[in-house]
């Protein structure tokens, strides 16, 4: 547990300097456009493609990394995120159904509890399964 | 007039001339040094690129290892008193190895593997018994398991790490990039054991589970009896015909031994048996929906194959049709928590084996029915 602490804050810190980086390559590059600006207002057409050039090129890298790094963020997020599993609490007698959180102890056919709308037989658990994220559904 | 003091302005915070110069300077510089840098140490760059990669993933294939290994020593202190040595013994079971019989001479390998599997578990259960001496059966398969998954985890990672420092010192493009290419599948084999690990740990039904829930649902609620290790029957009838369903003992995590249970269901009727339905989880392929249910002939049931080698073997001395049932789903999702599109595969498969009873044989007919997989948190 105490090993798993110092690989969580490398991580924040590591996402910080990425995005200060892409940040920083985003300002020269709108430096460079601001310049080409100028260039061409001069006439210097040779001076303008070649800035205009490192400018678009710095604009591509910025957005690529920060496309990389939304992506990434995503995919943290959905590893942390648990799908929470559920168990489907059925009555024989009655036909009533209910799906609570799973419990440790739980398992299939495990008879649970009496059955709150006819009391007349007991509930038991028919199913245990994951929730499935409608995302990650509809990739399957 | 306006736009000239502008203009004088703007070249004065960005001067042209100077910079300019400097950046085409700069780019004719670098421009032949690039051309050399790629010649020379291009082979070398992508190296230094697939060990980062390789390296990033050892470090993720750690962090598995280690979090596994946590969530397994919690469920052993779960059950209460634990032995003093219970850190050196799980260090022992997590690098325990299993040493094939020589195949040199094939003649008997199966009864061999066969020894050496049961050998190999009941070392697993007697260790975990001796780490958790307060631990009911079911526990003990539970744990039993749970160790299972973390050697699985230790075992990927001593694997990688050894082909990644060998790569390293042999500075082999070709072992590297071998390694390389393997490590998406390999994370992601990976990743489903350590999903694994927290259902096991939990007790939660995972995918593998769908054939042994199928029979779970079919002999419920009728009086079951042992028929061979960790393995229980219950005779059904259904539509005027004998269903002999069986299954791995739950809810304890266990596979049982369906090879010799069917074996001794055949022999005990001398063979009058009209029918064996086998009804498992099966790999889908990529694209391919989860919970689909798919028919077809043959015994469905994975492992070494020494299941398999018994049943076929008896298939064929008493000529006893043999019909398939597959639930289709991913590596990740047949040792994962359960999901739902599963349970539905296992209600089609009920209706399946239904109609396959309705279809192939008559009245009076004794058909087996076998739920292959790990019955964890599946009872009866």
């Amino acid at each position: 547990m105490t090993e798993q602490q110092p690989q969580k804050k490398k991580g924040i810190n590591t996402f910080s300097t990425f995005y200060l980086i892409i940040l920083l390559i985003f300002v020269v590059s709108m430096w460079f456009l601001f310049r080409a600006i100028i260039f061409y207002q001069e006439g210097l057409m040779d001076e303008f493609m070649t800035s205009t050039l490192i400018a678009a090129m710095g604009l591509a890298t910025s957005g690529y990394m920060l496309f990389q790094m939304r992506r990434r963020t995503e995919a943290i997020t959905a590893m942390v995120q648990k799908s929470e599993v559920v168990s489907v609490l059925e009555c024989a007698k009655c036909g009533f159904k209910n799906l609570r959180k799973f419990l440790k102890g739980d398992h299939v056919f495990k008879v649970v509890e009496l059955c709150p709308r006819c009391s007349a037989d007991s509930l038991m658990i028919t199913a245990i399964y994951q929730q499935e994220d409608e995302k990650a559904k509809s990739q399957a | 007039m306006e736009n000239v003091e502008r203009m004088s302005f703007i070249s004065q915070i960005a001067p042209t001339d100077q910079v300019s110069q400097l950046i085409n300077l700069l780019f004719q510089v670098a421009y032949p040094l690039f051309f050399i840098i790629f010649l020379l140490y291009g082979n070398k760059l992508q190296v230094r690129t697939w060990l980062w990669d390789i390296e990033k993933s050892l470090n993720k294939l750690k962090i598995m290892r280690d979090k596994t290994k946590q969530i397994t020593i919690d469920t052993l202190k779960d059950t209460g008193k634990t032995s003093d040595d219970m850190m050196a013994r799980l260090d022992r079971m997590m690098e325990f190895f299993l040493i094939e019989p020589v195949s040199l001479d094939p003649a008997g390998i199966v009864g061999k593997l066969d020894h050496l599997i049961t050998l190999e578990e009941e070392r697993f259960k007697e260790d975990i018994r001796l780490i958790t001496p307060s631990a009911n059966d079911i526990q003990i398969n539970n744990y039993s398991l749970s160790v299972e998954v973390a050697a699985a985890l230790n075992t990927f990672y001593r694997v990688v790490r050894h082909y990644y420092v060998q790569g390293k010192r042999t500075k082999s493009i070709y072992s590297i990039m071998q390694l390389q290419m393997s490590m998406p599948l390999i994370m992601e084999m990976a990743e489903s054991y350590s999903k694994a690990a927290e259902a096991i740990a939990a007790g939660q039904p995972i995918g593998d589970a769908a054939g042994a829930m199928v029979a779970g649902k079919l002999m419920h609620g009728m009086p079951t009896r042992k028929v061979a290790k960790d393995t229980v029957m219950a005779e059904v009838p259904m539509d005027g015909r004998a269903l002999l369903v069986l299954k791995a003992e739950g809810p304890g995590g266990t596979v049982g031994k369906p090879g010799d249970g069917i074996v001794n269901l055949i022999e005990e009727r001398n063979g009058k048996i009209a029918m064996l339905i086998m009804i498992d989880a099966g790999l889908k392929l990529e694209g391919e929906k989860s919970g689909e249910a798919f028919e077809g002939i043959g015994a469905a049931i994975g492992g070494p194959g020494v299941d398999k080698f018994k049943i076929e073997e008896v298939l064929t001395k008493y000529k006893i049709p043999v019909n398939a049932v597959v639930i289709k789903e991913s590596m990740v999702e047949s040792i994962s928590a359960m999901k739902k599109s599963l349970i539905d595969g296992v209600d089609d498969s009920i209706k399946r084996v239904r109609r396959l009873i309705a279809e192939k044989t008559k009245e009076g007919d004794t058909i087996i029915v076998a739920g292959i997989g790990n019955t964890l948190g599946v009872a009866q």
